[in-house]
């Protein structure tokens, strides 16, 4: 697997990771789908994809990397966030990984936290961390610092009612 | 909202079953004055399906009609006629309610009829989960000729339909949105 991202201007190809991906401008789409289906619906389906594209990211992981550690996978995400201009991630677990999970990107691409934007970042991180720590997570709160420019989320186990 | 999804509201076919998603009441008065001229316009009684008559008046209070509407029909269809005790919401017991209906139209001079049912007060009676249940059993289309949009206000309930939004979207043949509207082949915005 390449470690970075590659273009190939001649195929017209962009790899990331290894993996080919496209460019596309997820601001814009998140603001029109906003404006198609209104905050909230917007939210809830890219938070559907976004949790189903993490955990699908952790599964292929864990499968070719049996034996890593957790610590090792989320390195590797923080690449992935820095490689593919989602900003500078820093993700803090609790002691025994059981507690609530803060996340904070530095200078990220998306700096709303309503509508789609507020699913796109952090759900994929959650749809991640469940996978790779065996365990449902649910985002609980996602703020914006405009002062330091970052981005902060807690992501909490799930609450079975 | 676009003249363009006001104008598909408006037109709503019989035997259509819609949601409507919306966040704030501005929304859900430009969706329901138009479904109203649209019923105006067919010939059609509009009917608000409420918990009480006190959630209908509220809902006409708040996108600002008095009741009784003095030009036109707007009639209280009370939620609680479509659920048993043992059942809840119970889909026979709305099939029993909603079809007589369209000979009770015919003998007041209407050439049928159209429903607009404030979703969130199902939460009066059942789940978020019963909910989706009974919206599945309606199926994409009912198979008697009334129309009708279930009108889903998001704002109010604090995420309680989040777990089962994807699915209730599923669960109907048209779809509303504040920049969106289609059903089948035919989409707007």
């Amino acid at each position: 697997m390449s470690n970075s991202i590659e273009f190939d201007e001649k195929r017209g190809e962009v790899r990331l990771l290894g993996s080919r991906q496209m460019v596309i401008d997820m601001d814009a789409l998140c603001s029109h789908l906003d404006t198609l289906v209104g905050n909230q619906v917007s939210e809830v389906i890219v938070k559907n994809l976004e949790l189903q594209e993490g955990k699908e990211e952790a599964d292929r992981f864990l499968s070719s990397h049996p034996d890593a550690k957790v610590e090792e996978f989320i390195e590797l995400m923080k690449r992935y966030d820095a490689l593919s201009g989602v900003g500078i991630t820093t993700v803090k677990l609790s002691e025994n990984q059981d507690g609530p999970i803060f996340i904070e990107i530095a200078n990220p691409y998306i700096k709303r936290t309503k509508g789609s934007s507020k699913s796109l970042l952090f759900s994929w991180w959650c749809g991640v961390l469940s996978g790779i720590l065996h365990r449902e997570l649910d985002l609980e709160s996602i703020t914006y610092d405009a002062s330091s420019d970052v981005l902060r989320c807690t992501i909490i186990p799930r609450i079975l009612e | 909202m676009p003249p363009s999804i006001l104008d598909y509201v408006a037109r709503v076919s019989p035997r259509t079953h819609a949601i409507f998603c919306y966040e704030n009441i501005e929304e859900a008065r430009e969706v329901f004055i138009s479904y109203l001229g649209g019923g105006r316009d067919r010939n059609e009684a509009v009917y608000i399906l409420a918990s009480s008559r006190e959630s209908f008046e509220d809902f006409l209070q708040s996108v600002r009609l008095s009741s009784p509407h003095a030009e036109q029909r707007i009639d209280f269809l009370e939620m609680s006629k479509l659920s048993s005790k043992s059942k809840g919401l119970d889909y026979e017991a709305t099939l029993a309610l909603m079809k007589p209906l369209f000979d009770e139209v015919k003998q007041l001079g209407f050439g049928g009829y159209r429903i607009f049912i404030l979703a969130n007060d199902y939460l009066d009676y059942t789940t978020a989960e019963r909910v989706l249940q009974f919206e599945k059993q309606l199926g994409h289309d009912f198979a008697f000729p009334m129309a009708a949009i279930c009108a889903y206000d998001l704002a109010e309930v604090g995420g309680k339909w989040d777990q089962v939004l994807l699915e209730l979207l599923k669960a109907h043949g048209a779809h509303i949105f504040r920049g969106l509207a289609g059903s089948g082949g035919e989409v707007v915005s």
